[in-house]
Parts: C-alpha cells; sequence; structure tokens
C-alpha cells in the first residue's frame, strides 16, 4: 500500500506546481472537470485577477471516446445505437438527425411514411423539452434556486415516463430507425400525454414567476455575458444561443424536415445576447415545443410507422416466417448491414442546443468513408473562452449551464 | 442548386482567383450542400469572398481522408478539406481543397470567422491539418502526448498509446 500512496501524493503535488501564475496580482484557477456543473467532462482554467477574469482556457475533450472513428468501421444501422450517446440528455434528437441523414444519402427520405415523421417529432419534441428544463433546472440550481430545479427535475422525470412507454429504455433503444420508428404509440399514450400537458405548462407558469420575478435571478443573469449577433455568426453559434443574440436560425424553419412546416410555432428571439436572454428563449421554447407536439398528436393520421425495403429494413416477423427471401434480407443486414451507393450528404437537424450536422460520405458499401458530426455545443463551449474575460468567477458556472455544453456531443 | 443560385455573383469569385492563377477547379452540389474547389492557394481568397458575400455564420470545418488501403498514402488529393457556412436561410456553402499528405497545410480562416479556431485545431488534432497564422494551435479533443492523428486512414482503430504523465494544465501564464 505504501508505494501507491507515495505516488498519489507526488502526483498531487506536480498538479500545484502546473497551476499557472501569471504573476502580478492575478491568480490561476482550475474549476473542473470534478465540478458539480462541468460534469467532468470539461476544464476551465481561469487567470482572475479578484473576482474578475482576466483570461479563460476551457479545455473539453475528456470525454472524446473517437464516435467518427468508429462509425467509420460500423454498419449505417448499428451507428444509429452509438449516435445516441451524443447529446445523451435528448438522444432521439440524435438518432433522429442521424436517420435522417443515412436517408437523404439512400434517396429514401421522401418516402418515409408520415405517421413515423409525425411520431419522430412527438418524440424529438419531448426530448427537446427535457433537454431545456435539464438545463434550466441546472442554472437555476447553479444560482441558487433549488426550488426551480426540483419542479422542473420532476417534470422531466414525467416527461422521461411517457417517452419511456413510447420509446422504450432512454439510452440505446434503437427506437428510431432507418426508414421510420420500431413501433407505434401505445394504446393510452395520447390520454397519458394529454393529462400530463397541462401540468408541463403549470410548471413552467411557475417557474416563470419563481426566477424571471426574482430580482436576485435577473440582477445575477440580465447583462452578464451578452454576444450580438454578428459576433454569434462568426462563432458558429446556432440553437437557443444564438436565437438569445437575435440571429433568427432555426433548422426547423429554415430548411424543413419531418414535416415541420405543417406546424405552427414560432421561433423566440432574443435582444441583448445575454444570459437572461438565453433563459428567457429557452424558456420560451418550452412552451413553442409543447405546441408542436400536441399539433403533431392532432395531425397522426393512421398508417405504417417503417417503410417496407427490404435494402434497408428488415422485414416483419410474419413475413420472415413465410418468405425465404425476407430471411436470406435479414441475414444480410444482420451481418453486413444496408448497403449505401456511393454519394455524400450533409444533413441538418435542430437538436436541443443548435445545428446537429451529419457529413456522410460514402464509397458504396455498408460503412461510410466518413461520418463527421457538426456538434452544436462544440461550437458553443469554443465561444466560452473568448466570452468569460471581463466577467466574475461567479458568472461563470450559470454561463456555462446556460450555454448547455453537453460533454457526450462536444467531445464525441 | 448551383453556386449561381446560392450566391448571386459566382462569376465575380472566377475573374478574381483566375486573376491570381489558381481558377476554382470545379463546382457542384449534393444533397445539402452547394461546394466550390479551390485549390490550395487560393483557400483563404475564396474564404474571404465567401465572407463578403454574406456567408457569415460559420458551421463546420472538416476534413475528409479518401486514402483507400493498397493504394499509394502519399496519392494526390488525398485529403479534402471542407469549410461549411450557412448562406442565409437553410443554404449551407461549402468551400473544399484538396490535398495531398505532404503539403497538408493550410491558412487559418479564424481572421474571418472566429469561431473556426476550435474546428481547425480539431482537424489538426484528428487528421494533422497544420493550421498557418493559428492563434492557438494546439490538440484539443485529445492530449498533448498523443502520437499521430487518429482519424486518418492509416491509423489502425486498434492501435495503443504509450501511458503519459500528468501534463500542465493550462497554456495559460507559461510566458
Amino acid at each position: 500500500m505504501a508505494p501507491i500512496k507515495h505516488r498519489r501524493k507526488e502526483r498531487a503535488h506536480r498538479l500545484v506546481l502546473d497551476l499557472p501564475s501569471a504573476g502580478g496580482d492575478s491568480l490561476g484557477l482550475v474549476l473542473g472537470p470534478s465540478h458539480p456543473v462541468l460534469r467532468g467532462s470539461t476544464r476551465i482554467v481561469l487567470e482572475v485577477e479578484g473576482e474578475a477574469i482576466r483570461a479563460a482556457d476551457v479545455q473539453v475533450g475528456l470525454l472524446h471516446r473517437g464516435f467518427e472513428k468508429e462509425a467509420e468501421s460500423s454498419p449505417y444501422d448499428q451507428t444509429l445505437l452509438l449516435v445516441e450517446r451524443l447529446n445523451y440528455v435528448s438522444p432521439l434528437l440524435n438518432a433522429a438527425g442521424y436517420a435522417l441523414a443515412v436517408e437523404r444519402l439512400l434517396g429514401v427520405q421522401a418516402d418515409i411514411p408520415l405517421r413515423a415523421l409525425r411520431l419522430r417529432v412527438i418524440v424529438g419534441e419531448l426530448s427537446r423539452i427535457g433537454d431545456h428544463l435539464t438545463c434550466l433546472g441546472a442554472t437555476a440550481l447553479s444560482l441558487g434556486a433549488s426550488n426551480a430545479f426540483y419542479l422542473m427535475m420532476d417534470a422531466r422525470a414525467r416527461l422521461w415516463r411517457l417517452l419511456e412507454a413510447a420509446a422504450g429504455p432512454r439510452l440505446g433503444a434503437p427506437y428510431i430507425r432507418l426508414g421510420g420508428v420500431a413501433r407505434d404509440l401505445p394504446d393510452d399514450w395520447v390520454s397519458a400525454f394529454r393529462a400530463f400537458s397541462p401540468g408541463l405548462r403549470r410548471i413552467v407558469w411557475r417557474v416563470d414567476r419563481l426566477l424571471g420575478e426574482n430580482p436576485m435571478f435577473r440582477e445575477r443573469t440580465r447583462g452578464i455575458c451578452a454576444i450580438d449577433a454578428a459576433t454569434a455568426r462568426g462563432w458558429g453559434l446556432t440553437g437557443p444561443v444564438a436565437r438569445a443574440s437575435g440571429v433568427a436560425c432555426d433548422v426547423r424553419k429554415d430548411a424543413p424536415y419531418f414535416a415541420y412546416d405543417d406546424y405552427d410555432f414560432d421561433v423566440p428571439l432574443g435582444e441583448h445576447g445575454d444570459n437572461w436572454d438565453r433563459y428567457a428563449v429557452r424558456m420560451e421554447e418550452l412552451r413553442q415545443s409543447l405546441r408542436i407536439v400536441e399539433q403533431a398528436i392532432g395531425r397522426l393520421s393512421p398508417g405504417p410507422v417503417l417503410l417496407d425495403d427490404p435494402t434497408f429494413v428488415p422485414p416483419a416477423l410474419e413475413v420472415r416466417q413465410t418468405q425465404v427471401w425476407a430471411q436470406a434480407a435479414l441475414q444480410s443486414l444482420a451481418t453486413q448491414g444496408p448497403f449505401v451507393p456511393a454519394g455524400e450528404v450533409y444533413s441538418a437537424t435542430e437538436a436541443a442546443n443548435g445545428e446537429l450536422g451529419f457529413f456522410i460520405v460514402s464509397k458504396g458499401g455498408t460503412r461510410p468513408v466518413k461520418c463527421r458530426v457538426r456538434a452544436p455545443s462544440f461550437a458553443n463551449a469554443a465561444m466560452l473562452s473568448h466570452i468569460l474575460p471581463t466577467h466574475a468567477v461567479s458568472d461563470v458556472v450559470p454561463t456555462y449551464c446556460l450555454f448547455n455544453v453537453v460533454g457526450g456531443e462536444c467531445d464525441r | 442548386m448551383t453556386v449561381a443560385v446560392a450566391l448571386h455573383d459566382w462569376s465575380s469569385l472566377q475573374a478574381l482567383l483566375r486573376d491570381q492563377g489558381h481558377p476554382a477547379v470545379a463546382t457542384g452540389s449534393s444533397p445539402g450542400l452547394v461546394w466550390i474547389e479551390v485549390a490550395r492557394g487560393a483557400w483563404l481568397t475564396s474564404a474571404a469572398w465567401l465572407h463578403r458575400e454574406g456567408c457569415a455564420t460559420f458551421i463546420d470545418l472538416t476534413v475528409t481522408d479518401l486514402w483507400l488501403p493498397n493504394t499509394s498514402p502519399r496519392a494526390p488529393g488525398r485529403f479534402v478539406v471542407q469549410l461549411v457556412l450557412a448562406a442565409g436561410g437553410g443554404t449551407r456553402v461549402a468551400l473544399r481543397t484538396r490535398l495531398r499528405a505532404s503539403e497538408l497545410a493550410l491558412p487559418s480562416v479564424t481572421s474571418l470567422w472566429p469561431g473556426a479556431n476550435w474546428f481547425e485545431r480539431e482537424a489538426f488534432d484528428l487528421y494533422g491539418l497544420r493550421v498557418t497564422e493559428h492563434p492557438d494551435l494546439r490538440r484539443i479533443l485529445l492530449y498533448a502526448e498523443f502520437m499521430g492523428h487518429p482519424l486518418r486512414k492509416d491509423y489502425e482503430k486498434q492501435r495503443r498509446q504509450p501511458l503519459v504523465r500528468v501534463g500542465p494544465l493550462s497554456k495559460l501564464g507559461q510566458g
């Protein structure tokens, strides 16, 4: 035991020695990665002078798992399981984005049954609500407003029970499939949703009162880390963070997919791009996403939820039991995966934190040559190093929360 | 959709590049993307032109390794560097250039889009793209002692890395 203890001591000593010291009155301060908000995935090294930040170095990559390398050697359909681990707060949005990219590469995106698109919108928007609730709840908690956090976590727990009923386990449930979704909604799902949605609206309303009318919360968020629209564009910000800066960008409106143009919803925009606007935009998006889910449920029409194409969708069990070709198709899909012709695609969807883009290059085969993920959190996290200086140390945590840097997606 | 539709005056870039002796190599479109391929020397000029033409939103920068086993790793055009920009609404414009392994270097576009900073660091980290005039070129997703560039096709997935000691925490305060 003794040598191990000794080594640990030496290591701790070295860490202390490596702390940056810029001389003068400034002090090196390391936040994370073991920090309740940085969640083990980010380390922020600050140079502070009193309470003011002089320089910030946001370090990511601690959660890098080589997603893109893995995707290059995996069949297209198996990557669907891996892709959910990108943004693990809203896994279904990632899976839907990836499935759409492969469907566009296969040229079948127009053939996906309408009911499947509606279901993807329903589970996707519910996932977005869950992601925003987590982000806003964590922000509230980081500013000491634990009551709002408990309200939002309670709403999120109920919401995930609904999502589990529709899609299966929270992570690693291949609900979104190439060609549609795995199964239809359970019979009583819509009534369960109708019982849930007024409660969610009430919680959003209550949190709005609790935080929005709280002078302390307003003081701690107004004017903090403001980003103007031109800066947001140049830094590649997308999603709620860019919209808070007044950039009207939303892939659901700009290049509609999954029949998003059927729905009537607003894209909230901020004015100053400060933490308050980032909070307010996400709060409004909760309501808008709920509006979309309600419309999608109203527009559900009967029909299949999975495309009938044995080249990339396994044939149904009843068909496999009677037809030899269907067994052969399943065997080919299970052992090699779907064949994708040569081509390339850049496919963007609006994930909870912004534009989630997949750039896939195929040379004709069952494995992609390249599977690039344009992760919104990565671009958003890059902005943090730039925006944190001149602000106070106490602003780092709420700002990081409101940028909602999700480690899995940022580091891939 | 062609480039001419996405950006109203594509001919001015052609003229500009012809004057510099680096005419655009090709243009085209693939689902979701309108692309312009230029010679390596015209990278920064073309990027600046796109910036002037309204592609103010940075989206992505990445490299594709098109190397196939049993071919020469020094084949021309092995690496494709792609800069993706948003040109108003949902249109995505890509600027591409093809490089061979020995000349995998490009000037940085961070002066036009500061957001390219981390993406260029990532291209350096995972593909070994040497970005010149970059404000802060160091690895980003991997650690400084990592050997090789893992997204290159000649980096085997199972390759092991040596164990390293705990490194310095930051570049801050080191001079």
